[in-house]
């Protein structure tokens, strides 16, 4: 119960943050930071894949809904959200599973970082990459895709780590 | 139909995986082929409101900002109205804009610190010496006229308030010509008195009054306040008139200050008859 209302409120102070603040920043034009994706990549490891995936869409679509993007963002966060599993094998944490929350806290900064940064890289591309196949080239996706994980990372590292002071030992 | 089922089981997170994606992508296409979709008006009425309450906060957050860039702006057109013109021309006929020479410049200033309960009301403007400020300069506000700048420091000055004992202004009436002196009984920081008005002057409660070009400090025609009572004094046979001042002097906050390119000229002259008829 405790659980579920916290993603709840992280869920509705990410979004809000997302569409109130951080789709305002363009920098230099075409970095443009993303800090819901965290909302979805920090859930419990334990948590059933089918709410992981049904709760991706619905963040995803309601910032799709203040982009007017119609279900761009919820087709990224939902190919973010079906491979976070792999990417949790990927950086090999065995106690990772069984983390109630794949926080910063929880991971420790290393494994957050890396986790993170591989999250938002996917999610980025798949979304700017959707995006393109109707505007632009490739060259100039993969750019912005790598770019914008930089800044996201960032801001992502910050206001999580805000909310979620590291460990005294970490 | 067993096996089936155990496949769909088993593969339930890649089937529920391909299916919102689908649906994602449907989605998608469509907002992409219907550009006004009915979804997006039923969605955009709900986040209109959010994105709506953004931009109230994003403009309360720059009203300082747009303040300034409104005030520079209405200093610009200020300098800009025909009173502010004065024709120069030897022969009146035929009318020619070149002949229209600008005598008064409008800045824009800010009263940071102001007194309207004293017998005596002085304006502390942010503007001075730097900005080219001089003693004599005179002061209007969004409403109305204001009053005199006095002391002019590096980068303040004061101005003498109309509401000042000491504040003598040129006024006339707009429908008609009759002037006569504004002068301030220190009771009331809301009315100002005209003393000296005749008392065949055609004057009505409601009307305005102006600056008079006798002033050789405001620019005639700006507004100084509307009559709000009328007193005839048998004693000197004048009208003694209460003015409600346009300028709410408790709440004064930008200020323009007049700049008269003519002053030196005007003042020199003035000097000269004054020496003259002393003599």
């Amino acid at each position: 119960m405790k659980s579920s209302l916290n993603i709840l409120t992280s869920f509705i102070l990410g979004i809000l943050l997302q569409v109130l603040v951080l789709n305002n920043v363009q920098l230099f034009g075409f970095m443009v930071p993303y800090y819901y994706p965290v909302i979805i990549l920090a859930l419990p490891a334990t948590m059933n894949q089918h709410y992981v995936l049904i709760l991706a869409a619905l963040t995803g679509f309601v910032v799709d809904i203040f982009e007017h993007t119609g279900a761009l963002h919820a087709s990224a966060t939902l190919i973010m959200a079906y491979l976070r599993p792999v990417i949790l094998r990927l950086i090999s944490t065995q106690s990772g599973r069984e983390l109630p929350e794949l926080s910063l806290k929880a991971l420790g900064a290393k494994n957050f970082l890396l986790f993170s940064t591989i999250g938002v890289l996917v999610h980025h591309f798949s979304l700017f990459f959707v995006d393109a196949l109707r505007l632009s080239n490739i060259d100039i996706t993969i750019m912005r895709s790598l770019y914008s994980t930089l800044l996201s990372v960032v801001v992502i590292f910050l206001v999580h780590g805000l909310l979620t002071p590291l460990k005294k030992n970490v | 139909m067993g096996k089936l089922l155990a496949f769909l089981r088993q593969n339930s997170v890649e089937i529920l995986f391909i299916a919102l994606q689908i649906l994602c992508l449907s989605v998608l296409v469509q907002t992409k082929s219907f550009h006004q979709s009915r979804w997006n008006q039923v969605a955009g009425n709900l986040t209109n409101r959010v994105l709506d309450i953004r931009s109230n906060v994003e403009n309360y957050l720059s009203l300082k900002e747009q303040n300034n860039v409104l005030q520079r702006e209405n200093a610009r057109l200020r300098s800009l109205v025909p009173e502010m013109f004065v024709l120069d021309a030897a022969v009146y006929f035929p009318l020619k804009t070149e002949d229209m020479e600008q005598r008064y410049r409008v800045f824009p200033g800010k009263a940071i610190n102001r007194s309207f309960k004293k017998a005596n009301n002085a304006i502390l403007i942010d503007k001075g010496e730097k900005h080219g400020v001089y003693s004599g300069m005179a002061v209007i506000g969004p409403k109305g006229a204001v009053g005199i700048v006095k002391d002019v420091f590096p980068r303040y000055s004061t101005a003498l308030a109309l509401i000042h004992s000491n504040m003598r202004l040129s006024v006339r009436l707009k429908s008609n010509n009759f002037f006569g002196t504004l002068t301030w009984d220190g009771r009331d920081f809301r009315f100002a008195q005209i003393t000296d008005l005749p008392t065949h002057a055609d004057i009505e409660i409601g009307d305005t009054v102006v600056t008079d070009s006798r002033s050789t400090i405001f620019p005639p025609g700006i507004t100084v306040g509307v009559v709000d009572g009328i007193e005839f004094n048998t004693v000197g046979d004048f009208i003694h008139a209460q003015i409600h001042l346009s300028t709410d002097f408790s709440s004064l906050h930008a200020v323009y200050l007049v700049d008269d390119v003519r002053k030196d000229e005007v003042e020199a002259i003035m000097d000269e008859t004054l020496n003259f008829n002393n003599q």
